[in-house]
């Protein structure tokens, strides 16, 4: 049936749909193109920046509230006393112009350390002086159960004198006598002066007084400052916040939100700021970023790894795409305590077959496209490449041998089938202490969501061990740390065999590159539960020892004796930057960022 | 009607108490722990003790409910560790973001599929029918991440004059003041809307223009064009204001999709990021809000229903 309703009222009907399409589009040309004005063609002056929102303001972190945006916040606005470099040209690593403080002089047999601070300035004119480093480790000595960084027998517990000699110079007598070098970097790195003539007080309107002289002082002053930091929406207001002596001032702050820093005028460092302002913009995704970085309103950003294939379009849009290399490892956790698979992993010749093929180098070319590279060792390749040759492992991928080795341990080998113990006992051809016969080799490994080349690097990895007989499943979970906890045999939690959590590299080091906190028996992050008195000793040595040969011997040991299985370490990131951008290379392998040398061509 | 009320309300404040309970349960079935999550890796066994016992995970999971209904009760819905701010801080800065996309996606999509779907529904089985038909099933079966990345690619790289990005501002007033930032995103959700709601609309049209009191109407010597837009779309209307009470959970929720591709970090991205690093108060807190939301959605569009529809004012005297 033909319809009466009227043309009329039909172009009406019309005209109403398109007057709103066309309404939305007018508003678009209109408005302009609003995040693009704060973007890169904003001017010379400003640097647009991909970045977490930082949430933490305090220099002494919480638990919580140590993640890498925080880090590079917190230099910004408050200097370490000591910044360190791994290029290899300075004493203990230390970053000569960057550091608020000269080398350490060591003394009593390497049990004092005298410091001398260089003439530093807060950005209130006040100088910098003994008394706001006094003023951190009191506040530090006294809350250490709230301070993220502190673990028993580790500063301040190491301490046994702290002396300051005027305003210029003080010492630390240590318990025992450390390896110097891994003392500044991996301890000393952890102090921050802080403005005592500002912040030494327990409330926004008491007086400054010496209050944080006394540990019940010390308790209020922190829980105060404590409390402002954890009220970031008044970050950019709060008179504390106010008193800086990094390079930088905070302009903006929203929380979750956009972070503006602006050059501080009063800066005393030699890093003068070369920019007026750095903005640092969230994003809810890698998908986000890398569309707005697509479209050129960022200045500097990263690629996502499935974008890696765009490098290309990135490079004619004018980017610079730049690998940032960690100094890092990554490895595949194995649970020791697992009451199943725990005692398989107990077995050396096991371990050794299971690194054997892992073929590293092929899925650090391939799978990674050539953004990682093979992990040998606990202790990381040169910084600022992409790490080792795999030439140098001492694992090298051979699933011939891996078979072997199998096969001599009393194993029936069944390849794309499953591999079950034959010879159960502890002598040399057998399959070792606490394997029982018909045992079969079926592992279970927690792996991360949304990175696309673990996915692949473990299907990989899959498809190696099936060949001979041993059955890997893949259970991939947001959060694989979460998951996959310390654990004693009897726990619930004891359950998980493999954890892989190094999408993005497993571990960042500090300068020294020890292994007291991941290898070391009853370590926090030794998340496996590994233990070797042969393993603890040469760590100790590296804490303990001046040999320099120790960190060698530790690698060594460790690089054999597999406490975990090496896997190709990632960049960082794949960083992409203006071509204009200037002073972003070299990238820090300790990943903080020194806005303060950028500038534009 | 006040009866009425009172009993819906009651039934709702019961869904409400329900699902906190099983929110709360799901919760602390998860394999892992809160405090791992939050505190990482290098955290000592002292430091994840702490975190529990501060939040209260230490406690058996009746007292931790109670407690945390008993902070409900004062409007407290807890801190968020991974955020450094409170639930609510959270929720009310995302919240308005999340309605103002909402809201406009929803305006578009009714002001445009009302016509159409009265298009489709005059012009049913000839051209016009047939064209608007394909547009929205393909509207439809597209995904909305594939819609929303083609509108970045064209506007935004190919033709410059779109930003790729939502306005970054967090009040109302900020997000608003970068019209153009809202465009991309607004219709991207809107197009899906609108394929949905005019089909609605034109089956609901094609069923009442059969109907005797259109024929009545028009025996009586009414234009064609008062009977389609005084009478028949009245009754056309109804499934849109069903759709629209069940809607309004959706304008508290947000669409993650779109929050995620145009970096617009509203009520989607909170609850999905709080599922990933397992914020239990966020998570709680928004579960909390959307329930409500969904409760009072229902209700809304049943009494909107009463007031358009003689019929249903009538079922509930007789009832």
């Amino acid at each position: 049936m033909r319809s009466r309703f009227p043309r009329r009222a039909l172009r009406g009907a019309v005209a109403v749909a398109s007057a709103v399409a066309l309404g939305a589009g007018l508003v678009a040309c209109g408005g302009g193109s609003g995040s693009s004005k704060d973007g890169g063609s904003q001017g010379k002056d400003t640097v647009t920046v991909a970045f977490r929102t930082p949430n933490w303001i305090l220099p002494i972190s919480a638990p919580g509230f140590t993640q890498g945006e925080n880090a590079i916040f917190g230099q910004a606005l408050y200097r370490s006393l000591y910044q360190y470099k791994l290029d290899g040209t300075a004493q203990y690593n230390i970053d000569p112009q960057r550091s608020m403080a000269e080398a350490p002089v060591v003394s009593d047999g390497g049990r004092t350390l005298t410091i001398t601070l260089k003439d530093n300035a807060w950005s209130d004119g006040k100088p910098v002086t003994t008394r706001d480093i006094q003023f951190w480790y009191d506040l530090v000595r006294a809350n250490k159960d709230k301070w993220a960084s502190y673990r028993a027998g580790g500063l301040p517990d190491n301490i046994a004198q702290w002396s300051v000699k005027d305003d210029k110079t003080f010492s630390i007598t240590t318990t025992k006598v450390f390896n110097t070098a891994w003392f500044v970097d991996n301890q000393l790195n952890k102090i921050t002066p802080m403005p005592q003539h500002a912040w030494d007080k327990d409330s926004a309107t008491a007086a400054v007084s010496d209050l944080a002289s006394t540990p019940e002082g010390a308790k209020k002053v922190f829980d105060f400052l404590t409390a402002a930091a954890k009220d970031p929406k008044t970050y950019d207001s709060n008179e504390l916040w106010k008193v800086n002596s990094g390079p930088w001032k905070l302009a903006k702050y929203v929380p979750n939100g956009e972070v503006t820093l602006a050059a501080q005028p009063n800066y005393s460092g030699v890093d003068k700021p070369r920019l007026a302002k750095i903005v640092l913009r969230p994003f809810t995704g890698d998908d986000a970023e890398f569309n707005v970085l697509r479209a050129g309103d960022i200045d500097y950003g990263y690629v996502p790894a499935a974008n890696l294939s765009q490098e290309g379009y990135l490079k004619s849009k004018d980017y610079t795409v730049s690998p940032w290399y960690g100094w890092s490892v990554t490895y595949l956790q194995l649970n020791f305590n697992n009451p199943k698979t725990g005692v398989l992993f107990k077995q050396p010749y096991l371990r050794q077959s299971l690194q054997m093929l892992i073929d590293q180098p092929t899925i650090s070319k391939v799978i990674w496209s050539g953004t990682a590279a093979p992990t040998c060792g606990p202790v990381p390749a040169k910084p600022g490449t992409n790490g080792a040759d795999a030439a140098g492992c001492a694992y090298s991928f051979d699933p011939a041998k891996a078979k072997e080795l199998l096969e001599s341990h009393g194993w029936k080998v069944t390849p794309d089938g499953q591999t079950t113990c034959q010879s159960p006992g502890t002598g040399p051809n057998q399959c070792g202490d606490g394997v029982a016969a018909g045992t079969a080799l079926n592992f279970t490994v927690t792996s991360q969501t949304g990175f696309a080349a673990t996915t692949k690097m473990f299907a990989e990895i899959k498809s190696q061990m099936a060949k001979l007989g041993i059955q890997l499943t893949i259970k991939e979970v947001p959060d694989s740390v979460a998951v996959t906890p310390a654990c004693k045999p009897a726990d619930a939690t004891c359950s998980w065999d493999m954890s892989f959590f190094g999408s993005q590299g497993s571990w960042y080091y500090p300068a020294f590159a020890s292994g007291e906190r991941l290898f070391a028996t009853g370590a926090p992050v030794n998340l496996g539960s590994y233990s070797n008195p042969e393993a603890d000793k040469l760590i100790e040595a590296t804490q303990f020892s001046g040999d320099e040969s120790a960190l060698k011997a530790y690698n060594d040991f460790l690089a054999k004796d597999l406490p975990v299985l090496w896997m190709p370490n990632p960049v960082f990131q794949v960083s992409a930057y203006r071509s204009g951008l200037q002073g972003v290379e070299p990238q820090d392998p300790m990943n903080f960022m020194y806005f303060q040398d950028w500038s534009w061509k | 009607m006040v009866r009425y009320l009172i009993t819906r309300l009651g039934q709702a404040l019961v869904v409400v108490v329900l699902v906190t309970v099983i929110a709360f349960l799901i919760l602390h079935l998860l394999p892992g722990g809160a405090a791992r999550a939050t505190l990482g890796k290098e955290a000592t066994l002292e430091q994840l003790a702490a975190f529990n016992h501060d939040m209260g995970y230490d406690r058996p999971w009746l007292q931790q409910y109670g407690m945390y209904v008993q902070r409900l009760l004062q409007g407290d819905l807890g801190y968020s560790y991974q955020l450094n701010q409170s639930v609510v801080e959270a929720i009310s800065q995302r919240l308005p973001k999340t309605m103002v996309l909402s809201l406009l996606s929803t305006v578009l999509a009714i002001v445009l599929a009302i016509p159409l779907g009265v298009i489709q529904a005059v012009r049913r089985n000839r051209w016009p029918d047939y064209a608007i038909t394909s547009l929205s099933l393909l509207a439809y079966a597209t995904p909305i991440f594939f819609m929303g990345l083609m509108m970045i690619i064209l506007f935004s790289q190919v033709w410059p004059i779109l930003p790729p990005e939502a306005p970054q501002g967090f009040t109302v007033a900020e997000v608003l003041a970068d019209p153009a930032g809202l465009v991309l995103p607004t219709i991207t959700l809107a197009i899906v809307t609108i394929a949905v709601y005019s089909r609605y609309v034109r089956s609901a049209m094609v069923d009442n223009l059969n109907e005797n009191y259109v024929r009545t109407a028009r025996s009586k010597g009414l234009s064609e064009r008062r009977v389609v837009l005084r009478h028949t779309l009245r009754n056309g209307l109804f499934p849109v204001i069903a759709l629209l009470g069940m809607y309004l959970p959706a304008l508290f929720s947000g669409a993650l999709v779109v929050e995620s591709l145009f970096n617009f970090p509203g009520m989607g991205q909170l609850f999905w990021q709080a599922a990933l690093k397992r914020d239990f108060p966020i998570l709680l807190g928004v579960t909390v809000i959307i329930s409500i939301a969904t409760v009072v959605g229902a209700l809304v569009a049943d009494l909107l229903y009463a007031a358009v529809d003689p019929r249903v004012r009538l079922q509930r005297s007789a009832s």
